[in-house]
């Protein structure tokens, strides 16, 4: 709630105190407070359940830290893990800030990748720079497709687009299953899987170990915050989210953006699955999709659907992911305990933001009264 | 390929067909009556493949313990009730978002029990066994041709599914409470009008709907298998959420849905092992897709309740 307090007398406050007091202001109104406290909140359940498996969670938790972001091995991982998760989540920004839920990413993702490695499988002998473009644009048509049927589902017969997308996940898997045992399948290998992407693998940054896509993350974070916060189509995507129906009324076709919205975040799941294949992976194998489609639901909603917030939600989460691993190869600790800190997490942000909703409709509520009040006084003088 | 044919007219294969059908459709169908109970009160619980994990495992963990399986149904039962309690707070008193809490249940069910059976059972590949229900043959009516197979001969926890799915049936057809039930989620004010408290119905309907996908849960992971396994639920509780969709939100509709899902799931093994020329995978696809077209030519017709996934606010809040 902003306050004009300009006129009031105030005693002059040390520079730092009025620096801590308007980030808390400004985290208290983007909500990012709620994040933060949801974090802490979080990670002291993980606490309880790492004494419980009879650890320290101090030392877990320096562990998770230290092996993540410090080492040379351990950001690189995270880095390379936080690609996928961001890019299918700046998609999912977008279609969750309209309001459109789109929770098939994970199915996207895998059409993407099984019509990269269709064509790239073809062309792996012609030279990178005619394979890498020519497949992740195949991997983005692919997602995008995905994405298409679920949206026409939704537009055209009001099919929820919960469902839609979701159980399109499951159509998707088999045919990912049946794509590496039957017509892609590398006849040299006795596993159901794919060849190679041959000269389609993404080159190093410099000597980094880390590829190329990392770079395309990073460029594309800053183009998705201006897009929402500055141009038109962010307006639309935001204004739909606030109320579709005034969108409709005056600026777009009703139906248009939910089934723009569904192509663009398939096609970024897709773009994240050619990434991750033709940079990490190099084959297609049943286990391609790995649930990057699921997680980056939660890492749209820990970085509240908005690009920047994004990008730390999924350097964060990857890097809880990364040190998850350090801490099973260095103290016995199971990775799925770090793995289930996460949802409780989003649990705690999403019971945040209902009472931060509730509070503000209250305090909204209060203000109205006073407002009247004051007019109907003014109206009897 | 010729013998694949022989057997596929044979009246012995649609026999054993139509049993594995329905011993696979049995915890699939539990789970989607629950879901449907909370789903007309306007409940969507996504969480569902969670519920039923975390009250399978603690299920698994009683019947182990205890070496008695009606003990671990019965624990399953209870667990999945008081999981479901937990969502309700959430999206019901708290009004979080539905689609995004029941997200992260599920999410959180499968690392969560993933977490405890590494710690207490080791989580190895050879996990431990724990005993299963008997199996109850009917003297003569197991002899019926076709149907006999299926519907009598088989283990206790398939008629005690029966026996439920049944009594669903019957008490949801003409109740008082099924009114209560579809009034608060197809028109909350009009409930609330009424003098229905919506939070109290709707709470009580997402306990009892996550009770039986806890029973559900057990039913697999106790009943059926008698071991636990990380994942072990794969996607049948999201397959349930689609069979309440397909039977249109009626438990007749939703257990016979139940029962096509189980046996395309059957004709998926059987295709496995015969070399034909449609892959196995387009039967493990085959539901999805046919529940996604019903849903696409139903949805104008017989929609879902109105007030699915909208939280409820008194006017005077």
């Amino acid at each position: 709630m902003i306050v004009d307090d300009s006129n009031v007398a105030r005693d002059p406050e040390p520079p730092v105190a009025g620096f801590i007091r308007r980030l808390f202001h400004r985290g208290m109104e983007s909500g990012i407070a709620i994040v933060v406290g949801s974090v802490v909140a979080g990670l002291l359940v993980g606490a309880i359940l790492i004494l419980w498996a009879g650890e320290n969670p101090l030392n877990v938790y320096r562990v998770i830290f230290t092996e993540s972001l410090l080492k040379g091995s351990g950001w690189r991982g995270t880095l390379l893990q936080a690609t996928p998760l961001g890019i299918i989540g700046l998609g999912l920004a977008f279609s969750f800030r309209a309001g459109v839920w789109n929770i098939g990413a994970e199915g996207q993702l895998i059409v993407g990748t099984v019509a990269a490695i269709a064509i790239v499988g073809a062309i792996s002998d012609l030279p990178g720079y005619i394979v890498i473009p020519v497949g992740m644009l195949t991997a983005m048509v692919g997602g995008a497709a995905w994405g298409a049927i679920s949206a026409y589902l939704h537009v055209k017969f009001e099919v929820n687009a919960v469902i839609a997308t979701l159980l399109m996940v499951f159509i998707a898997i088999p045919l990912l299953n049946w794509a590496v045992r039957v017509p892609f399948k590398d006849p040299a290998s006795f596993l159901p899987q794919s060849r190679t992407v041959g000269n389609g693998a993404l080159p190093e940054i410099f000597n980094t170990n880390v590829h190329i896509g990392v770079l395309a993350f990073f460029v594309l974070v800053p183009v998705a915050a201006w897009v929402m916060n500055y141009s038109r189509f962010g307006y639309l995507v935001r204004g739909h989210g606030a109320n579709r129906y005034a969108v409709y009324a005056n600026e777009s076709r009703p139906g248009r953006l939910p089934f723009v919205l569904l192509a663009l975040s398939g096609s970024l799941a897709g773009a994240a699955g050619f990434i991750q294949l033709a940079g990490v992976q190099m084959r297609v194998g049943s286990g391609t999709a790995a649930g990057f489609g699921f997680t980056a639901i939660i890492v749209a909603i820990l970085g509240r659907n908005r690009p920047i917030g994004v990008f730390f939600a999924a350097i964060g989460l990857s890097a809880m992911l990364v040190g998850a691993e350090a801490a099973q190869r260095l103290l016995g600790l199971p990775v799925a305990l770090t793995q289930s800190i996460q949802p409780i997490i989003v649990m705690f942000v999403v019971a945040g933001e209902a009472l931060r909703a509730r509070a503000l409709k209250r305090e909204g509520e209060r203000e109205a009264a006073i407002v009247a009040s004051q007019l109907r006084s003014e109206v009897q003088t | 390929m010729i013998f694949g044919l022989v057997d596929i007219v044979s009246i012995a294969f649609w026999a054993t067909l139509l049993a594995a059908g329905v011993r696979l459709a049995v915890s699939v169908g539990m789970a989607a009556l629950g879901e449907m109970i909370n789903e007309r009160a306007g409940v969507l619980n996504l969480g569902l493949e969670g519920v039923m994990l975390i009250a399978g495992f603690a299920g698994f963990a009683a019947s182990f313990e205890s070496g008695s399986p009606w003990l671990g149904l019965g624990v399953g039962f209870i667990i999945g009730g008081l999981v479901g309690a937990l969502f309700a707070f959430l999206v019901v008193i708290l009004r979080a978002d539905q689609v995004v809490t029941g997200l992260a249940l599920t999410l959180f069910g499968i690392a969560f029990t993933a977490f405890l059976n590494r710690e207490i059972y080791g989580g190895g590949s050879t996990p431990p066994r724990a005993p299963k229900p008997g199996v109850w043959e009917i003297p003569i009516l197991k002899e019926i041709p076709i149907v006999g197979e299926g519907l009598f001969s088989q283990s206790h926890v398939v008629y005690l599914a029966i026996l439920i799915t049944v009594l669903l049936i019957v008490y949801l057809r003409r109740s008082y409470w099924t009114i209560v039930l579809d009034a608060v989620g197809e028109e909350p004010r009009a409930a609330d009008a009424a003098g229905h408290s919506v939070v109290a119905v709707r709470f009580v309907a997402t306990v009892v709907g996550s009770s039986l996908a806890g029973l559900a849960g057990a039913l697999l992971i106790v009943g059926q298998l008698g071991f636990f396994n990380t994942d072990i639920i794969a996607g049948r509780g999201f397959i349930a959420v689609a069979i309440v969709i397909f039977g249109r939100w009626r438990p007749g509709g939703v257990a016979l849905g139940a029962l096509l899902f189980g046996v395309l799931d059957a004709l998926q093994f059987r295709f496995q092992t015969l070399d034909t020329a449609i892959p196995f995978e387009f039967f493990i696809a085959l539901p999805f897709a046919v529940t996604l077209i019903a849903v696409a030519f139903g949805a104008k017709n017989a929609r879902e309740p109105s007030a699915l996934a909208v939280p409820f606010f008194r006017e005077t809040e």
